[in-house]
Order: C-alpha cells, then structure tokens, then sequence
C-alpha cells in the first residue's frame, strides 16, 4: 500500500514536471480521438441509415389517375411476392407530407389545389424482390411513376462501406500520430530522470517499481486525452441531432445511450490501452537494460 | 555476507584488462581495503560485488548468491543486503537529504512511518538530522559523504562497499567518517573499501589487499603497508 502511495506521488511529479509537454500531448491525444470518434459515428450512421432504408420493402406507384385504381390493385393483388396493397388517395397523401413536414396547408394555398397524383403501396415479401417488382410494376400503363428504396439504400450502402474503410484509415493514422507523440513524451519523462533511475536500480528497487510511475503517466494521458474527447464529441453530437431533427425531421441519426457507452468503451479503452502499451514500450525495455550488469 | 571470487577477468571493449585472475575471499563481518593506484581495478572490483558489472571471466559468490548465474529479476533483491556508497555519491539533486534516505526504503516498498523512523535514526547517527531540509548542493562534501553513507546503510545492509569515503575530505573529518564505518562494521557488516588514504590506513588498521594493474599483488590481515611501496 505504501508502494502504491509513493507510486502514485512520483506520477504526479511526472506529470507536473513537464507539465508543457504534458498539456501538449493531451492535446493532440484529444485531437486525435476527436477524429477516431468523428469518423465513427459518422459511418455507423450512414450505416444505419442505409439500413434503415433497405428495410423499407415497400414500393409506391403513383397512378395516372383515379379510375385505374381498381384495376391496378387488382394485378398486385394476384402477384404471389407481394404481402400487402394499399391505395392512398390525394387527400390522404397530403395528410401524410403534412404529418412528415408540417406544411400540407401551405402547399394547397400556394397552389390552390391538391398536387398530390393517387398512389399504391406495395409491400414486398423479401428485399430481392423489391427491385423486380418495382420493374414489373413500372410496366403498367395505368402507373406514372415508381418510388422504391432499393436504389436509394444501395448508394448509402456503398457510401456506408466507403466511410467504414475511411473510419478504419483515420483510426490507424490517428493510433500512429498518437503512438509517435506519446512515446516521446515519455521519453523525455525518462530521460530527464535517467540518473534517478539509474540510483534506484542501484539501491534495490525493482524494474517495476520503477517503470510504474510511466505507465500511469502514459495510462493517464491517453485516457484523460480520449475522455475529454468523448465529453466533447457527445455534446458536438447530442447538438447535431437536436439540429437535425429540427432541419431534416424525416433523418433519424442514431440516438441511444447504448451508442455512448459504446463509444465511452472505445475511446477511453483505447486511450488506455495505447498510452499503456506506449509507455511500456518505451519504459520497461529501457529500465531492464539498466539494470542489466555490463 | 562471505564472499569468495575466484579467477575473476573483466575485460572492457575492445581490450582493457581492468581485472585479471583476481582470487579473493572474505569472511563475514570482515573490513578490508582496496588500495592501489589509479586505475588499477578498485572501482572495478568493487562494482563486480553490486553487479552493476558482470565479470568476463570467473566466479563471485557473495553470500548464498552466485552472481554470475543470478538471474536479473533477482537482482534488485540482491542488492538490497548490499550498501553502496559511491565514488561520485550519485546523491538526486532534486531531493532533499531526508527524501535523498527516504526513497532507498520506499523503493523496496516499506511503511511510511516506518520509513520516518529508520531515517530519523540514521540522519541523527551521522549527525545529519539538523540538515535533513537541505538539498546535496547546499552541503559540504564532508555532509555530502554521509549522507551517501546514511543512505548506503539504512537498509541494514550486510554487505557495505565504499569507494573512496575519505577523498576530498580533510583529516578531521576523514576520522569522522572512519568511525562511522568501523562502527557499522563492528555491528557485523562486511566493509569494502577502496582508498588512496594513507593516513586512514596507518590509523584505522584493518586488512589490506593491493591491486595493481588488475591484479592483486599483496593482501596484508593487519595491514602495515606504504600505499605506494611498489613504486
Ligand atoms: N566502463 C569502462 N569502460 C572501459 N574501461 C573502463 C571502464 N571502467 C573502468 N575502465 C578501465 O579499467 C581500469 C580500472 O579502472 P578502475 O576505475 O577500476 O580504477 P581504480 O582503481 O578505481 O582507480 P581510481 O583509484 O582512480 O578510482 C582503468 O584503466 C579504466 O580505464
Ligand atoms: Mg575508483
């Protein structure tokens, strides 16, 4: 326990020491994790949406007219792949822009009429399907125009897919410039108390009694550094979100305490486990070859 | 601690023969100096016995300890029985003479009270107590020798090497320092101790070895010996 006291006040001598040093390297360890997290939720919300849209199986055809209703209902009625029909007229349509945007009276008074043409929708019973049917139904002559997810989602899929990639380059850049800074910061922490090291190892102190105090200098920096990180990113995000639902209401970004926890696991968990494997790196092979006899 | 060297070799890069076939025993509770000219081994010699270096060739047995097969891990346990008090005294600048004592005991994990205890009773020993607030810089040399002294002993040590306590230090206080030692010694510590002093060899009678050139030339049980006789 007293070790563990005397451990801890050397940390804090490390740390104050060099206290430039230090704040610099927090700084950049924020910048760094601030980028690594950016780029996560980013793609994890491209993600997400794209998802989101392809889970959408549902097909609209907007019809000519109101007297094809019947019989278009009926072919989609006889085709085995779709679960469900169901026909929107003008005035339902425009309650429904109305519900999504708040704006429907607006759009009658500019325009003095309903613009909204009839429409089905269709649902599919499985997403291979959708592209197909989309097609087929297109065909109709009583059908103006088809409105389906399936093109929609696989853009974002592949956008997703890209971010992902691009999320995965900015993390190794970002591990790297982290490793490279922090690695030299605890060099300079060892070199200006080489000489003490050296007594110590003279005296009897133990390789880890030494090399404990940088660790924790390094354990603390990364992990300090990726929770102010974190604190930031969360409010960045929670103000974006309020922003969005307010600009774009049909846009869901994803939203759960879950994703802050997860986020809370991988930013703090890596800044810990870098500044560790930083500080070990650099600090235990050192102190062994000290104390090696020559 | 006995300690039994034999055919102890240290050769430096490229070809400096700093020791060469060195046999030497020592009993336990024994006091015995290293003279010599410069350059002749001492500091080697006494450096091989806290492992800072390891011999090319020959066998050292310190104690149960067979340091050329001790492994490193067991090291800072080792030296733990052994007390070194330097050349250079190696005192940290940034630490005061009390926390200079203090962090020998803190590095091996004591109790903080009783870390306060043990460096209280030292610092009062070698009359140090009064300036335990002040830093290496602000002491005397002759201060500054024991304090490396008090830290070198704090621990107990069973085994104390002390490389040349008494230079740069005047006759007085050169005694003083002797005392110290011989009263460590007599409360049954080993003491190894290289010197140029002659008037502290003459004063202080104990067992003499000389090296010279690496060699040991001569070991007198109650020395009477002319340092530099051999020239
Ligand atoms: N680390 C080293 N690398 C190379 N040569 C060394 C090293 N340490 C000592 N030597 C050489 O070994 C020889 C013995 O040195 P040592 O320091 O043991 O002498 P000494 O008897 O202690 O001398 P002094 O009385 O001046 O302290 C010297 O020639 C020295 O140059
Ligand atoms: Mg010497």
């Amino acid at each position: 326990m007293a070790t563990f006291k005397y451990i801890i006040r050397d940390t804090m001598r490390l740390l104050t020491r060099h206290f430039g040093v230090v704040l610099l390297t927090l700084v950049t360890v924020v910048a760094v994790f601030l980028a690594v997290g950016m780029s996560i939720l980013l793609s994890v919300n491209v993600a997400s949406l794209a998802s989101q849209i392809e889970s959408d199986l549902t097909v609209e055809a907007y019809l000519k007219d109101q007297e094809a209703r019947s019989a278009v209902l009926e072919k989609l009625k006889n085709m085995p792949e779709i679960k469900e029909v169901r026909y929107i007229s003008p005035e339902e349509a425009l309650k429904r822009l109305d519900a999504k945007i708040g704006q429907g009276e607006q759009i009658i008074s500019l325009l003095g009429d309903n613009p909204l043409p009839p429409s089905v929708i269709a649902t599919v019973d499985r997403a291979e399907n959708l592209s197909p049917i989309a097609r087929e139904i297109e065909a109709f002559p009583e059908v103006e125009d088809v409105i389906y997810a399936g093109e929609v989602a696989e853009r974002l899929a592949s956008l997703a897919y890209f971010l992902n990639r691009f999320a995965m380059a900015v993390f190794f850049v970002a591990l790297l410039t982290s490793l490279v800074i922090m690695m030299n910061t605890i060099r300079i922490a060892l070199y200006s108390r080489r000489e003490e090291i050296a007594v110590m190892l003279l005296v009897g102190a133990t390789p880890s009694y030494v090399s404990l105090p940088f660790l924790l200098q390094g354990v603390i920096l990364g992990g300090v550094g990726a929770l102010i990180a974190l604190f930031l990113l969360l409010r960045a995000y929670r103000w974006l979100i309020d922003v969005l639902s307010r600009v774009l209401p049909f846009f869901t970004m994803l939203d759960s305490p879950d994703i802050s926890l997860w986020l809370f696991c991988l930013l703090v968990g890596g800044g810990v486990a870098l500044g560790w494997l930083c500080s070990w790196t650099a600090v235990y092979k050192y102190v062994r070859r000290a104390l090696k006899p020559r | 601690m006995d300690i039994r060297m034999a055919g102890v070799t240290k050769i430096f890069h490229p070809d400096i023969v700093a020791l060469e076939d060195v046999y030497l025993n020592v009993k336990r509770g024994e006091f015995v100096y290293f003279v010599g000219h410069t350059g002749s081994g001492k500091t080697t010699l006494l450096r091989m016995l806290n492992r800072e270096l390891s011999p090319s060739s020959g066998q050292i047995i310190v104690g149960k300890y067979n340091l050329r097969k001790m492994r490193l891990g067991q090291l800072p346990f080792y030296r733990r029985q052994v007390g070194v008090v330097f050349q250079d005294f190696k005192l940290l600048p940034h630490l005061n003479a009390a926390e200079n004592v203090a962090f020998v005991l803190e590095a091996i994990g004591m109790p903080g009270r009783q870390v306060a205890e043990r460096v209280k009773a030292i610092l009062t020993r070698l009359d140090l107590w009064k300036r335990r607030f002040l830093y290496p810089e602000q002491m005397s040399g002759g201060e500054q020798q024991r304090l490396a002294i008090a830290r070198a002993v704090v621990n107990m040590p069973s085994l104390l090497i002390a490389d040349e306590p008494t230079g740069n230090l005047d006759m007085e206080t050169a005694e003083s320092i002797m005392d110290i030692l011989f009263s460590i010694n007599a409360s049954g510590t080993t003491v190894l101790m290289a010197t140029h002093n002659q008037y502290v060899v003459d004063a202080f009678r104990a067992r003499v070895v000389r090296l010279s050139r690496g060699r040991i030339v001569s070991d007198e049980p109650r020395g009477e010996v002319e340092l530099y006789g051999d020239l």
